[in-house]
């Protein structure tokens, strides 16, 4: 089942292919999933402290988030 | 002591890349206040720097300056809280091929509670950079202390294992899955939080008990995102993030930006809303005690929603371009379950400066 699923995975990565010549879009700043990471750990942190789940984001930083 | 050395390794590093290509400083200053009498000031300060072939270092500081009279606080015999956090994070990456290796220390410390975060990843290209995988774990040793107790002393361990999956589906559009595992071993209950037992009417509390949580918790964390290119230079985002844990909780987060850059502004509005239940042994009275209790609100039924704004102006200065930021959100928090407080209402303003050099 997982060589199945690894084999799926990859077949549909790979038939997509944007050649270099074709990333001017991809390339601009505002396609970049996480462009300011310290903001997104300033976020992180405000709203784990408010809300019960955790993860999927990206690190939120340490301490207890009690504030 | 740990800290001042830990600040000097920042300034050090902050100092030495001053005459460096390819650099960036960070400055920010964000303030949080909502209608529950909490106000938080963060102020923080973030270096990189390519120190070396295809290595790269980086540090940050972070304070989060806390002033509370909210109910959770008022509501267990204090009048007011302050507190001063202090975190400071080292990273370095090293890009080998079409891999990357990271890593990187997170120190953060308050008045009753510091902790130790070492994080590591792995992140490979395949297929002309067209698919990325990315691999993560991390390692958190918590310390919880209690104020006016030099006898309390708990333990909280953290480890995190995350999957990555980003995929180029188009010239216009990428598209990226995560799943983040979390196992928290130890105490995760507040200190400071004692949970009333009353008599059948629900008020009249006939005595207090510590607030006691389970001491394992095993959380997932699944996200499907996409970033689609529009018109112009625009670019809009969306995701969606599922969440579990064996607490009981399942909660739902839909995300949304927009973003349009015109010369040297760039401009987002972004609508967050968050769902979660309450975990299953949470309730708004106990009538007699249980093995597991709590009145933490971020434990009950809840809807929150954030909407804001950011906008970002690029002065190219010579051979630097600089950046200065400013962002507005509104956060409204709405508790179901909650008699104390059924809703929350609060604000985050931010300005920054980013320098790249």
């Amino acid at each position: 089942m997982r060589r199945v699923l690894l084999a799926l995975v990859l077949s549909c990565a790979s038939c997509v292919v944007v050649k270099p010549y074709q990333r001017e879009l991809l390339s601009k700043r505002n396609m970049i999933f996480n462009p300011d990471p310290q903001e997104a750990v300033l976020d992180q942190h405000m709203l784990e402290a408010r809300e019960g789940a955790v993860g999927g984001y990206g690190s939120a930083g340490g301490g207890c988030g009690c504030n | 002591m740990q800290l001042t050395r830990l600040l000097a390794l920042v300034i050090a590093v902050a100092w030495s890349s001053m005459s460096s290509a390819d650099d960036s400083f960070t400055a920010k200053t964000q303030v949080y206040a909502d209608s529950d009498h909490t106000t938080v000031v963060s102020p923080t300060v973030a270096i990189s720097r390519d120190a070396w072939r295809g290595g790269s270092l980086s540090a940050a500081y972070v304070a989060d300056v806390v002033s509370s009279a909210s109910i959770d606080v008022v509501s267990n015999a204090t009048k007011h809280m302050s507190d001063f956090r202090s975190e400071v994070t080292g990273g370095v990456a090293q890009k080998w091929r079409a891999t990357t290796f990271s890593g990187s220390y997170i120190y953060s410390t308050e008045h009753d509670y510091s902790s130790n975060n070492v994080s590591l990843g792995v992140a490979q290209d395949f297929f002309q950079r067209n698919t990325t995988l990315a691999l993560g774990w991390s390692f958190s040793e918590n310390e919880v202390r209690r104020t006016g107790d030099q006898e309390f002393h708990r333990h909280l361990l953290v480890t995190g294992l995350s999957l990555t999956w980003t995929q180029t589906l188009s010239a216009k559009l990428i598209g990226q899955l995560s799943y983040t595992f979390t196992y928290n071993d130890g105490f995760q209950s507040s200190p400071y939080r004692f949970v009333p037992v009353t008599v059948d009417d629900g008020i009249t509390v006939q005595f207090k008990v510590p607030e006691t949580m389970p001491m394992q918790r095993y959380r997932h964390a699944a996200v499907i995102a996409l970033n689609r290119h529009l018109f112009t230079d625009s670019a809009i985002q969306g995701d969606y993030r599922f969440y579990a844990d064996n607490w009981g909780m399942k909660a739902h987060t839909v995300q949304l930006r927009y973003l349009v850059s015109w010369k040297d502004v760039t401009l987002r509005i972004r609508e967050r809303i968050y769902y979660q239940n309450k975990v299953t042994f949470y309730e708004p009275h106990y009538a007699t005690p249980q093995a597991y209790m709590t009145t933490d609100r971020e434990a009950t039924t809840l809807l929150s929603n954030l909407v804001g704004a950011k906008i970002a102006w690029r002065l190219p200065i010579a051979r630097r371009s600089i950046e200065l930021e400013a962002k507005g959100d509104f956060l409204y928090i709405h508790y179901y379950d909650y008699p104390l407080l059924p809703h929350r209402y609060g604000g985050t303003g931010e300005l920054g400066l980013n320098v790249l050099y």
